[in-house]
């Protein structure tokens, strides 16, 4: 496995918050190797004039007028929470 | 054998009517279901979730109740298969990962709440390749689905525990999830019709996103007359799904014809029948377009080369969505959880991603932060989209001079286990024929084509923008004249 790719695969581990065990990465370099080079193929297309298309809706689309609604209870959106202070959700340190 | 024989074998459609009729017979259909699921949900495990009989049983109840007292519901008492990506009230919506392995929703997905408002009945949840990440489902975090076809083989993902719960009788209807093929493969692979809708014609709140700007929510039934059914209930405008189209007349019942609506002209895409599509499943194509033929319409080939760039280009586009669609996972709010205390921000979240994905999912999320990243942006995202619009416009122009579109669903029968693993293209290749209709946002159905060495093959059909009416009439003409309709698989032919 070269440096340069093991050094890539930590930027993009990083970047996206998943570290990449010892077991996997022997896997994970391999398998995005191969598809790398598929997504390469479009490389071959001249596409300098080409607008891309990012959505296929042809209008814009329409937020719903904002009026009060039913919403969740505080006790249904903690529901799901594992650890709960004073009716907030405990997070991790910021630093 | 007794309660089983006489209501099982209905289509959705006749069920209704039954149930409108004689809404007594609702708890007997309960009952014979549950007694299809005790016989072959060991063989073929198409549920993460099931809900007990008891709780059924009530809510069947309700529902003859409501008839009793006039109620018109277009869904009155059928029992419905969800797959675990679409959330459900108070009933455990896992996606079939590990970083949503206990996570129960306090709210329902709009298909939903249109279901349950139209008497239908949430059966239970499906299973799925993880976050709608596979075409196979072997890619679940629980375990894997098998095909009633032959249990040897994969049923298709990432919808396959909907498609195996419909094929095998255990549920009236399902609904699946679409973000490239994962409602048309299984629906091909196990012998059931399933549709991808014009991208806004069924709302998304409640979907848990995978590719935002690729997937549609969608019916997977045994006949096409039980999807026109469902279609109608779930389509439409939502206000809390600012994508959704304002389409007005959304009955697809009134296209059940039996001849052509109108003088449909077909293209076949050259490139879309010949490397790469085994001879097996070319032979069950040319046998449908004939049945086509013999209606009196007009088939013809074209070619748009283009074509061979989509899947790609589809890969680099869903990636790039899953990377940010997935990175709300921190394991804070909901799922699974490592304990804060004393840690920061950082390694909580890696911490919880890492040990909750599966490898497909980081696969994806690593290869989608990658293709959006500072220096490759350009290169691939960018470059993907512009594939996408040329890809597009060459549909919008094809769509000026014919209505409709048809490729084989997938161009291989249904792999063996471990088959399509082996390597990553392998298994993205399945997806070779679908992808095309997510990027353009067109409808695409998938529905029986042949039988070959005793497992289904499909046939796809792509349209243009909000032509499911068409769609739906051309489905159940080949229906009628094919006569593949309610099929049953071998692994259940013995009692259902």
């Amino acid at each position: 496995m070269s440096e340069d790719l093991k050094v890539w695969l930590e930027r993009i581990s990083r970047l996206s918050l998943i570290r990449i065990s010892s077991e996997e990465e022997g896997t994970i370099l391999n398998d995005m190797r191969k598809i790398i080079e598929f997504f390469n193929t479009i490389n071959s297309l001249d596409l300098s004039n080409v607008e891309p298309l990012f959505m296929v809706l042809k209008d814009e689309p329409v937020v719903r007028n904002d009026e009060v609604g039913e919403a969740l209870s505080v006790d249904e959106v903690l529901k799901n929470v594992k650890e709960v202070e004073g009716g907030f959700i405990k997070g991790p340190r910021t630093a | 054998m007794i309660t089983l024989g006489r209501l099982i074998r209905k289509g959705a459609t006749e069920l209704v009517e039954l149930f409108r009729s004689d809404p007594r017979l609702i708890e007997e259909y309960v009952v014979g279901t549950y007694e299809v699921i005790d016989r072959v949900e060991d063989l073929v495990r198409s549920y993460i979730t099931l809900r007990p009989l008891n709780e059924v049983l009530a809510d069947g109840v309700k529902v003859r109740e409501m008839l009793t007292n006039g109620f018109k519901g277009r869904l009155a008492g059928l029992l419905i298969a969800v797959k675990d990506v679409i959330i459900t009230k108070n009933l455990r919506t896992t996606c079939a990962s590990k970083i949503l392995y206990d996570f129960i929703p306090p709210y329902n997905a709009t298909v939903i709440e249109r279901i349950i408002g139209e008497g239908g009945i949430v059966l239970g949840k499906t299973n799925m390749d993880e976050f709608a990440m596979g075409s196979t489902t072997e890619n679940s975090a629980f375990f894997k689905t098998r095909n009633p076809w032959d249990l040897d083989r994969v049923p298709g993902g990432s919808s396959g525990g909907s498609a195996v719960a419909v094929a095998a009788y255990e549920a009236s209807i399902a609904l699946g999830s679409d973000t490239g093929g994962s409602i048309r493969v299984p629906a091909a692979y196990t012998g059931v019709v399933g549709i991808k809708p014009t991208y806004g014609l069924v709302s998304r709140y409640g979907l848990i996103s995978y590719g935002t700007s690729l997937e549609q929510i969608g019916p997977m039934t045994r006949n096409v007359s039980d999807l026109a059914l469902l279609l109608s209930v779930i389509a439409g405008y939502d206000p809390r799904d600012s994508t959704t189209l304002r389409v007005k007349d959304l009955d697809y019942m009134k296209f059940l014809k039996p001849t052509p609506m109108k003088k449909y002209k077909i293209a076949v895409i050259k490139e879309c029948v010949g490397e790469g599509v085994d001879n097996t499943v070319l032979t069950a194509f040319s046998r449908s377009l004939r049945r086509f033929e013999e209606e009196g319409l007009e088939v013809l080939e074209v070619s748009i080369p283009i074509i061979k760039y989509a899947l790609p280009a589809y890969y680099i586009i869903a990636m790039a969505e899953a990377s940010s669609n997935l990175a709300r996972y921190d394991g804070v709010r909901y799922g699974y959880h490592v304990s804060v205390e004393g840690r920061t921000w950082d390694e909580v979240y890696a911490e919880v991603r890492s040990e909750g994905f599966g490898l497909e999912v980081k696969k994806r999320i690593l290869l989608g932060t990658f293709v959006l990243s500072a220096g490759y942006y350009d290169q691939y995202y960018l470059k993907a989209s512009k594939i996408r619009k040329l890809l597009y416009d060459e549909f919008m122009k094809l769509f000026e001079y014919v209505d409709v579109v048809v490729t084989p669903t997938t161009p291989t029968l249904p792999p063996r286990f471990g088959e399509a693993l082996t390597d990553p293209l392998k298994l993205y290749l399945l997806d070779t024929y679908t992808v095309v209709a997510n990027l353009t946002g067109l409808p695409a159905i998938s529905i029986p084509s042949d039988i070959v060495n005793g497992v289904p093959v499909g046939l796809q059909l792509i349209g243009p923008r909000l032509s499911e009416g068409y769609l739906i009439n051309l489905a159940y003409i080949h229906e009628l004249k094919s006569g593949l309709k309610d099929l049953v698989p071998t692994v259940v032919s013995g009692y259902v």
